[in-house]
């Protein structure tokens, strides 16, 4: 792959740089030739609570005049106090009210996507309950987020993280069950592994409605440095090139392991991408 | 040490229902908990004080000693140590609430996450962050006659028992500190030169593992005599297990009835 390919198409998430300043992994981005951000936003880097049209408005001229764009955002949902899928009406409404401030935000630093999450059911409540209520919440945001312009993509999770989306067979049920333009998906290649699918299953099964990709290694789960895992990366960006996906790949590496070395994770991520053949 | 002199937290029950943990709490022989403040269970900022009162009575009413309140803060968006003065702000704001729970539910102790600074800032703002933030956290909890307490967490700048030391002694002796023994003896420490009276620890957190919080047998602790060891200290009744490692998330029941099983073996 020729470093153009590289940085057309991929974006590097800065959840992975948890522990540091964003400053540091801005020289990071510099220092691998990477100009894509996938912004999480996680309060260490970015509080989503305080932001105000002009502080988005300058960071996003601050990463203009350093030759970096934001191309998706990803709204923190999963760790913090807020659950789609609660039981609880007070939370929903809550959860919903955080997704489309975080719309808000999106739209500010002028991306047409954003991550979404399901929610998670309570593991000792009839998991369609659970389901109801995060198609309830999903449709309700889905139509905030075409107000604004935004397409949302649907993130599945391992069983541990939800009872929701855990399969292919899932996501496209409740892209379905919503049944809104504004509502797409994420593929995330190291959970799509956990589940024992293959990439194949996600484009016959979304089509279009597949949005965006997210690259790790896995062993098949934990997201990590190309070549600490098994999973075969070169093969499935290279299915998804020739299925006419064109979209763009978050490298999302952010296990443990690497929390005090995120930038030598990522360089080995650019290296092995470097040396995958070019794109025909 | 027997079986119910344990406190049990309830972070173990992350993706269930309350209900559920107390339930399997109660099932396994406990009945003290370490109420933990998440979205599952309990949120503070979600909820008012009439149910939080509902809330104290359903669970004493089950026969239930609510020994401790730990809001979460480790992955939630508030953190003292954070150089940014919004978050500083939205964190006291986070704990004052928090400490008035304690106060409407009877709780008299409450854990709070010391915060996590970031590796390429100096160590030292850090620690001068989190004072200052905690100091005022502190002052709030003495007002409500709640006693607070350090977390021992793996977190930046602030993650070994050494530096929650140093930040207990600028915040003051009423200030307490709860050690985790897993990483306890991942740093190669002692138990019984960290249990001394003027290092003002007031509860254990205990689980297997090298602060992995597994099941016990699940990993490589020496247990039955950490647990002796921690009774002759006089900390028989102040031990919370604390077993909320990923693997057991959906069944979070059975990794504290594995641990109930052991400690009974040794009864």
């Amino acid at each position: 792959m020729n470093h153009k390919t590289l940085r057309e198409n991929f974006a590097v998430m800065n959840n992975a740089y948890a522990k540091y300043s964003f400053d540091y992994f801005l020289d990071s981005l510099k220092r691998l030739g990477i100009n894509k951000i996938d912004l999480w936003g996680g309060v260490q880097h970015f509080d989503p609570f305080a932001a105000t049209e002009k502080s988005i408005s300058e960071m996003k001229s601050r990463l203009t005049e350093q030759g970096m764009e934001i191309i998706t955002y990803t709204p923190e949902l999963l760790a913090y106090p807020y659950n789609f899928a609660s039981p609880d009406r007070k939370v929903r409404k809550m959860s919903v009210d955080f997704a489309v401030r975080n719309l808000d935000i999106a739209q500010a630093f002028g991306v047409d996507t954003m991550l979404i999450s399901p929610g998670w059911g309570l593991l000792d409540l009839p998991v369609e309950t659970s389901r109801k209520y995060s198609m309830d919440c999903l449709s309700r945001i889905a139509e905030a987020a075409r107000e604004r312009g935004i397409c949302l993509l649907l993130e599945h999770l391992t069983p541990q993280s939800s009872n929701l989306l855990y399969s292919v067979r899932a996501v496209q049920e409740m892209i379905e069950s919503v049944n809104h333009p504004a509502l797409c998906a994420v593929l995330d290649l190291g959970q799509m592994s956990v589940f024992g699918e293959k990439v194949s299953d996600y484009i016959s099964a979304l089509g279009s409605k597949l949005r965006h990709i997210h690259i790790m290694d896995g062993s098949p789960s934990c997201h990590l440095a190309f070549g600490d895992g098994i999973l075969p990366l070169e093969d499935y960006w290279k299915e998804l090139r020739a299925s006419g996906y064109k979209g763009y790949y978050t490298l999302e590496i952010n296990d443990g392991r690497y929390a005090g070395h995120p930038h030598e994770a990522l360089q080995i991520c650019i290296d092995a991408l470097l040396k995958w053949e070019d794109a025909s | 040490m027997k079986l119910k002199d344990f406190i049990v937290s309830t972070c173990a029950f992350s993706r269930n229902s309350l209900e559920f943990a107390l339930d399997s709490i109660a099932n396994a022989g406990f009945d003290k908990i370490q109420l933990w403040g998440q979205v599952a269970h309990f949120h503070p900022e979600y909820i008012n004080d009439e149910d939080a009162n509902i809330l104290s009575e359903r669970i004493r009413g089950r026969g239930i000693i609510l020994d401790s309140f730990f809001p979460e803060g480790s992955i939630y968006p508030f953190n003292p140590a954070s150089p940014d003065p919004e978050i500083q702000t939205a964190t006291k704001r986070y704990y004052h609430r928090c400490i008035q729970l304690c106060s409407i539910m009877g709780i008299s102790t409450m854990i709070v996450t010391p915060g996590s600074g970031l590796i390429d800032r100096p160590e030292s703002r850090t620690m001068d962050t989190a004072a200052d933030v905690l100091a005022a956290i502190a002052l709030d909890a003495r007002e409500q006659g709640v006693e607070l307490a350090l977390l021992h967490s793996a977190c930046v700048h602030l993650g070994s028992f050494a530096k929650l030391k140093e930040l207990r002694q600028r915040l003051g002796d009423a200030v307490g500190i709860v050690a985790d023994a897993g990483l306890l003896a991942a740093e190669g420490s002692c138990i019984e030169e960290a249990l001394r009276p003027e290092n003002g620890i007031i509860r254990i957190h205990l689980a297997d593992g090298m602060h992995e919080h597994l099941a016990f047998g699940d990993g490589e602790i020496p247990l039955e005599e950490t647990c002796s060891r921690i009774a002759a200290a006089g900390f028989a009744d102040k031990t919370i297990l604390v077993l909320n490692n990923r693997r057991y998330v959906l069944h979070p029941e059975k990794a504290l009835m594995q641990t109930a099983e052991a400690i009974y073996k040794w009864l």
